[in-house]
Parts: C-alpha cells; structure tokens; sequence
C-alpha cells in the first residue's frame, strides 16, 4: 500500500482520525506519519493519532470549563498560571491542584464523574483501605472523615459537614 | 547492542505454563506517581531528573521485587534500541522519544518494569499473561507498597495520587486486557460492543498502546476513570468485562462455525499456508493472518500451537526486533522478506515436533 500523503513510499502506519462527527483512516508511510504527529493543533480536517486526539480532549474540556475560571494561580510552587495548564493538558506541580483548586477539581469530577479518591494510599497513611478502617485506627477514621467533610461541602450538604466538623473536633480533642 | 539477549527471546513472563485459550493474550496494570519534592514533568530540571532517578533506583535497591532488576538510561541506548524496549511494551514512545534524563528498570523475566521521568516520575507496570489481571495487579500493588516505603508521593488525603494529567488523579491506575475478538469482527458485531463499553467508562485502544488502530483484531480493553472507584473496584470490573467479551466472542465463533464452518476452516488454513510459505510478509497481512491462525486454535482446528508462541511472534516480527536481528538497518520491503523467513523458520520448529 502507497502512503496517502506523500504517494511516493510505502505505508507502514494506519492513521485513525476522529473529528467532529467523522472517523477517517489514512495510510501512512513512516515519515509523512511523523511530520503529522508533530503538527501544532489544525483544523478540524487534519489526521492526528489517537493519542493526540485524546489529550486535545482533555484540552477541550479544561477550554470549556475556564472560560468561566480565567485568572486562577499562578501556582506558588512551580508558576504556573491556568491558562497555561489549559494550553498543555498537563500540571506544573503537585502544588497545582491546590493553585486550582475549584475549576481543577471540576474538571476532574468532569473526567471521572468523581472528585474524591477511593482507595490506596501510601501505607504509613492509609485512607480508605477497608481493612484499616475496620479496625478503627483513629489516623484512619480523623483522615475519613475529613474527606467526607470536603465532600459534604461540597454537595451543599451544610448540616452534614457541620456534624462532621464537629466529630472532627472531638476526635482532635479526644487525642 | 546492550540488549542482544532480548532481541531473539520472548519475555519470559510470556512463556510460562500455556493454559490460555489465545482469547486474551495478556494483562497490565499501570501505576503513576510523583515524588513529593519535586516539580512535574513540564517544569523540572534535568538535574532534578537525575535526583529523581537516583532516589527511585536507591529505593529499588532495597525492594525485593526489583533488586536485581536491569536500569538502561535512555541516554545510553540509540533510537532503534529504544524501540525494541517499546517493542517488547518495557516503554512508552514517549520516554523513548522525549528529552531528558530518563530510563526505565525491569526485572529479569520482564514482568515488572518502572519508567523514571515519563509524563509521571514513576510509572510503574506489571504484566501477566492471559487472563491473569489478579496476577498483575498484585504484582503492581506489592511494587508500589514497598516504593512508597522507601520514596515520598505526591498524595492529598482527598484526592489520591497526584499526577501531571488530571485523566490519571486518584488511583493512578489503569488496568488493561489485551484481547483478541475476530469473530465479534467477523459477524460485524465490534461497534456494538465497542458502543456498550465506552458507556461502562471503558475504553478501547489498538496494539501497541495509543496511537494505532486495533491490527489483526487485538483490542485492548481498558478503565478511564481513575478518580471514584478503588483499585479493587476497577480490577473487578476489568475482569467482569473481560469475561463478558470472552463469551460474547465464543458466541460469535459458535454462530460462525455452525453457519460457515467450511469458510472459517478455509480462511484458518489458507492464513496457516500463507504463513508456513510466504516469502514476503508486510506486518499488517502478518498480523491479519497470525489473527486467522489465533481464532484456529482457540477454535481447536490448529493443534500444538501454543498461544504463547503465536505471541512471541508478534513481538518478534516488529520492525525494530527484526532490525535489532539483522544487525543493521533495513528498508521495508527488507524487512518483509525478513519477517517472512522469521515467520517461516519460528512456525517449521513447532510444525515439525
């Protein structure tokens, strides 16, 4: 098979666009496919592996949400500003998520359906391994219900977090 | 060439006891983590990288899982060698393409691999073959225990693991089977299925990772979501869905071989001919025809060829693998005379014992 670009040498790569409302496959050879790849973002038109078209989705996502949530950070640990985090896909710094705190976190809940992690966590601290908080460790059940003070917060639900707040304290006292 | 013992062997991982009916050829789990100190991959300094990599090779060291385990700096290998390593699924094409300090450890049957300074400072993988996802995920959680024991992670009490794409927050895990459907193909049945998936936030890819379409009827099944849902959950669920597709496929070939059984005979056995003769194999009629010979066994029309082979020769017959064989550079219509002859000579050792 003939490269679809150059129409000179032989196709070694199958290319899977996918646009608006169209998936478009073209065969490529080695070189033409490479120049592609490393293309800046086009028009709609224009052939991208999927890899790229996944990360340009997340873009999307991030452009859509900001719009609303322009001038947030810059981050204090690394400089980065949000517009930035908008253009590359990708974060400066662990300290970021802070830095962008609501707009980052609805993207996130955007991506997963979810703003709040479930499940391991680094051993001396573990979160909400089951085996753990069944056995009642107070780090276990004060890092708990902090979370579930965020998430209550979060879902509006002011008379739960209050609750919460207030066995978190007595937790604290209690130690 | 630092990595000539590979280069003509299969992963040892891959050649273990063959139970597997060919369905699913493997399974991985993938972990991302970053240090706690230090600045992500868009805002770090490569002497910040080598820090990095000192620190995660010292904690290695100590680990019972990875202190024996082979580091290759990427620095050190040439292009062609970098691919053979993504050949054989060690690496991603981005930590072998990217700049920086940078290289990746893995242990001697080639099951668990850590990638320093990809997009995340570690990712770590583990892979096991046929439907063994339990096996992989295992490995993958005892590797990481004992890492974070050693080095300081990027973690919030609320989100989880902090990673440099928010596509990874959370777990940072993402679990994928390998899977080969060619009757679901066949019958027309794929974008069905496809359809149903992405609903159940899983997601299809082709071959070798991102980047290629699905060639010679392998999907990889794998989660999105890394954010809402315990690993527990997402290994369940990944093994759900797997065991779902499996039937659907055994569906697919029971209707096909009860309403064409002559045709999917035929193509079985003109795939095998072609195979045992051709002198020219481009790879995508290759990886066509090593699918038809697949379905063959899985069906039992094909005897003693074990899957494990046919995978093998999967990564055997890759570009950079023949390359790396031949000892020097080759154009590509050499490289299909090379892969034919491989294809020949692997399939007469099996055939003939």
């Amino acid at each position: 098979m003939i490269c679809d670009i150059c129409n000179e040498r032989e196709a070694t790569i199958e290319f899977t666009a996918v646009t608006a409302n169209e998936k478009k496959t073209l065969h490529l050879c080695g070189q033409c496919s490479k120049q592609e790849s490393e293309k800046p973002a086009g028009p709609a038109t224009k052939v991208t592996p999927t890899h790229v078209t996944a990360s340009k989705k997340v873009n999307v996502v991030i452009g859509h949400l900001a719009g609303t949530e322009a001038g947030k950070g810059p981050c204090s640990g690394c400089g980065m500003t949000y517009e930035e985090f908008r253009k590359i896909g990708r974060l400066g710094c662990s300290q970021c998520y802070d830095a962008f705190g609501t707009p980052l976190r609805r993207l996130l809940k955007r991506i997963h359906g979810s703003d709040t992690h479930v499940g391991r966590g680094p051993r001396a601290s573990k979160v909400s391994s089951p085996a753990t908080s069944a056995s009642g460790g107070q780090p276990q059940g004060l890092e708990e219900l902090r979370q579930a003070l965020h998430a209550a917060v979060d879902a509006e639900e002011y008379e739960r977090a209050a609750q919460l707040r207030d066995r978190i304290a007595r937790l604290q006292d209690s130690q | 060439m630092k990595l000539d013992s590979l280069i003509r062997t299969a992963p040892s991982w891959m050649t273990g006891d063959d139970d597997a009916d060919g369905i699913v050829i493997s399974c991985r789990a993938r972990l991302a983590r970053n240090l706690a100190r230090y600045p992500f991959a868009s805002r770090i300094t490569e002497q910040q990288q080598q820090e990095v990599i000192d620190e995660v090779l010292a904690a290695a060291k100590t680990s019972r899982s990875m202190s024996t385990a082979t580091y290759f700096g990427m620095s050190v290998l040439d292009g062609d060698e970098r691919r053979v390593l993504v050949e054989r699924h060690l690496i991603s094409p981005t930590l072998a393409d990217e700049k920086g300090e940078r290289g990746v450890l893995f242990n001697q049957d080639e099951s668990l691999s850590v990638m320093i300074n990809e997009e995340d400072h570690l990712r770590l993988q583990a892979i096991s073959p046929g439907t063994r996802g339990r096996d992989a995920f295992a490995a993958i959680c005892a590797l990481d225990d004992e890492l974070l024991d050693a080095v300081e992670c990027a973690h919030d009490s609320r989100l989880g693991f902090l990673t440099a794409c928010p596509t990874n927050t959370g777990t940072g895990l993402r679990l994928s089977a390998l899977i080969h459907l060619p009757a679901l193909v066949l019958t027309e049945d794929m974008e069905r299925v496809l359809q149903g998936l992405s609903q159940l936030s899983f997601t299809v890819r082709g071959v070798y990772g991102e980047g290629s379409n699905a060639a010679g009827n392998l999907f990889q099944i794998s989660n999105q979501a890394t954010l809402g849902a315990s690993e527990e959950n997402i290994l369940e669920e990944l093994i759900r869905i797997t065991e779902q597709l499996i039937g659907y496929e055994r569906q697919a070939q029971d209707s096909l071989m009860k309403e064409a059984r002559g045709q999917i005979q035929d193509k079985v056995w003109r795939a095998f001919g072609l195979l045992s003769h051709a002198r020219i194999l481009t790879s995508q009629e290759f990886m066509n025809l090593l699918s038809a010979v697949r379905l063959g066994c899985t069906l039992g029309l094909v005897t003693g060829v074990p899957s494990n082979f046919l995978n093998h020769l999967m990564i055997a017959t890759q570009p950079s693998h023949l390359r790396a064989d031949a000892g020097r550079g080759l154009k590509p219509a050499e490289r299909d005379l090379r892969r034919a002859d491989l294809v020949r000579e692997k399939l007469s050792e099996v055939t003939d014992s």
